[in-house]
């Protein structure tokens, strides 16, 4: 029985999902509308039930009614007919009566149809044997004069026949009042069955139906859910590849996801080649910066002799040109070497002077400012320190100085300020520059993210600058002021007895 | 010798019209009625004198009922046919029963019938619960 019920489920389930979403959208409807049709048989059963009653209380039971009292009044008319007789002597008076007689002779033949008809046979019979025995008394009264012998037994018989035909007349309404009561009450207790039933019915199919579509809805909706999930996963290159959207279902959502599904098996393989040639980017990369490594360490050594030795003035521009140009190649090449080995070598903090780092970096700029036709003015604190390390502290500086050399208006003053907030115990840093405003200061510290297009670069500076503040939880600020183009990065307060530690 | 006819007429007047007595069983739960009781009983208006059931008959003989009739029901026999046949045709009461001189004799030992009878008829079992 269990078994048999589980396999009914499982149909029924499979059933289910096998169906179009119009289709399941139309279950709740359809079972409603099933369960009205069978609600309506029941309401008609109830009110052909309660129709055909009133028709019999309407058709037979009131003429019954009516007829039995009409009867009674006839029979009083009669033994008020026949007493005037006897009182008055006239033998034709008696026969007079016939015509109440007849009168209810033939409404009680008319009522030998309905279901009363034992009973109007009794009283029938009743009444004939009374009506009889009371002519006859009469004639005899009248006859007789009131003399002969056995009026007693006469009379006695005229009574009780009398009495009986009154009481047959008597228990018939009694009866017919007490089926009209019973019937009354049934269509009353019927209807209020009818209502109270077609009131919960009504719940019921409510409740029902709101379940039936609360589940239905759900059942898209988490379907929706999970395939806008993954096509979002996807959109943002966050797709789980090895993971396929489950679909049991085979409507139109069911032929989303095995459309997903095939789009995902798609991207897997393109994913996989992706992966192969990213790893073989990043091979040739590592490569190339390993590769390149000693000699640009060797250009920049050998430069630096070249500086120091000759002593033609005339060479000065020219070494400082190979210089400034060695610098920003030897930046972009920290840059690369740091992406390279961000995922491989662990980036270790250590508490370092802020200060000292800022101003050997504006030094090691300053050729490249020269070359450029700009200038740094820096205002640094002494004694600042910050918990980071070394390599990546430098890409933050480094990249910032680059920026404003590149994109900073010539022969204006590039401002590097770094300072204890005044405020609070933050450390600021700060890189101002006079230049066009940025576009989109969010944007910018983005990966591959280029406000001028004319001005090539590798578009992983500041995104390089942003994920060591995030690692660091050093806030970082693009704004727009006095002209300048505003650069900020607030470090949290180092506690000088850490300071002292190292 | 005037007045031998006068004492002749009222000796044959009391000799015709004897002293109705109304009698029951000298046995019966009654003693006594009043003239308005035997009317009332008479005329079925009631059937219980202090919660004694009294059942009533008529004699068959004709003067004495209409006597009867006349002098203590205060009808004449029309009158008292036609109530009855009233009652009867109505349902609600029967004639009482007639009764021969003998047959008022058995129905005496019954207790509580009663009827009315010439005095000078009167039964020493039978007590006189009416004179006029």
């Amino acid at each position: 029985m269990k078994n048999k019920s589980i396999n009914f489920f499982k149909k029924l389930v499979k059933y289910y999902n096998s169906l179009s979403i119009l289709k399941k959208f139309l279950i709740p409807s359809m079972t409603g509308f099933m369960f009205f049709l069978l609600f309506y048989l029941y309401i008609l059963s109830n009110t052909t039930y309660m129709k055909k009653t009133i028709y019999q209380i309407n058709k037979e039971t009131i003429p019954i009614y009516e007829t039995i009292y009409n009867n009674e009044f006839l029979l009083q008319k009669i033994s008020f007919e026949l007493h005037s007789a006897v009182v008055a002597k006239e033998l034709d008076w008696v026969k007079k009566t016939n015509t109440y007689a007849n009168t209810i002779q033939k409404s009680l033949q008319n009522l030998k149809s309905t279901t009363f008809k034992n009973r109007i046979f009794e009283i029938e019979k009743a009444f004939n044997e009374y009506y009889i025995e009371a002519s006859e008394l009469s004639e005899d009264l009248i006859k007789d004069n009131n003399t002969y012998d056995y009026i007693h037994i006469k009379t006695l018989l005229v009574v009780n026949k009398y009495n009986k035909i009154l009481e047959l007349f008597k228990s018939t309404r009694e009866i017919i009042k007490g089926d009209i009561k019973n019937e009354v009450t049934l269509i009353y207790s019927t209807s209020s069955r009818v209502l109270f039933d077609s009131s919960y019915a009504f719940i019921l199919w409510l409740f029902l139906s709101s379940l039936g579509l609360y589940y239905i809805y759900k059942d898209m909706s988490s379907r929706i859910e999970q395939i806008v999930e993954e096509a979002e996963n996807i959109s943002q290159g966050k797709a789980n590849f090895h993971k396929r959207l489950s679909s049991i279902s085979t409507d139109e959502l069911g032929l989303i996801v095995n459309s997903i599904n095939t789009f995902i098996s798609k991207l897997e393989k393109n994913h996989e080649d992706l992966e192969v040639a990213k790893n073989d980017i990043k091979r040739f990369i590592a490569d190339t910066v390993h590769q390149i490594r000693t000699p640009l360490s060797s250009i920049l050594m050998n430069a630096e002799m070249i500086r120091h030795l000759q002593k033609d003035e005339s060479f000065t521009s020219y070494i400082d040109s190979i210089d400034a140009s060695i610098n920003m190649l030897s930046n972009s090449y920290e840059d690369l070497s740091y992406i390279t080995s961000s995922d491989s070598i662990k980036y270790n903090p250590n508490y370092l002077s802020l200060s000292e780092m800022l101003e050997k970096r504006i030094e090691f700029f300053e050729t490249v400012c020269k070359m450029n036709l700009k200038e740094i003015e820096s205002s640094i604190d002494a004694n600042i320190y910050a918990y980071i390390n070394i390599v990546e502290c430098e890409r933050i500086i480094d990249n910032n100085i680059a920026n404003a050399i590149k994109y900073a208006e010539i022969e204006k003053p590039i401002y590097i300020n770094l300072y204890k907030s005044k405020n609070s115990d933050k450390i600021i840093l700060e890189f101002r520059s006079f230049a066009k405003e940025i576009k989109n200061k969010n944007k910018i510290f983005e990966k591959n993210y280029r406000e001028e297009e004319s001005k090539r670069g590798l578009g992983l500076g500041l995104n390089i600058v942003k994920n060591i503040c995030d690692k660091y939880n050093i806030l970082y600020k693009a704004s727009y002021k006095d002209k300048q183009n505003i650069f900020t990065y607030t470090f949290n307060k180092i506690l000088n007895d850490r300071i002292n530690l190292n | 010798m005037k007045l031998i006819p006068l004492i002749l007429l009222f000796t044959l007047t009391t000799l015709l019209y004897a002293e109705i007595i109304v009698v029951t069983n000298k046995n019966s739960d009654i003693n006594n009625l009043t003239k308005q009781s035997i009317k009332y009983l008479y005329l079925a208006k009631v059937n219980k004198i202090n919660d004694i059931r009294i059942k009533p008959f008529l004699s068959k003989d004709k003067k004495l009922h209409e006597r009867f009739i006349n002098n203590i029901i205060d009808k004449d026999i029309e009158q008292y046919s036609s109530y009855w046949a009233r009652l009867v045709f109505t349902g609600r009461e029967a004639i009482p029963r007639r009764l021969s001189f003998k047959e008022i004799k058995q129905k005496l030992n019954e207790k509580n019938t009663i009827i009315y009878i010439d005095k000078k008829d009167m039964n020493k079992n039978w007590k006189i619960i009416y004179e006029k």
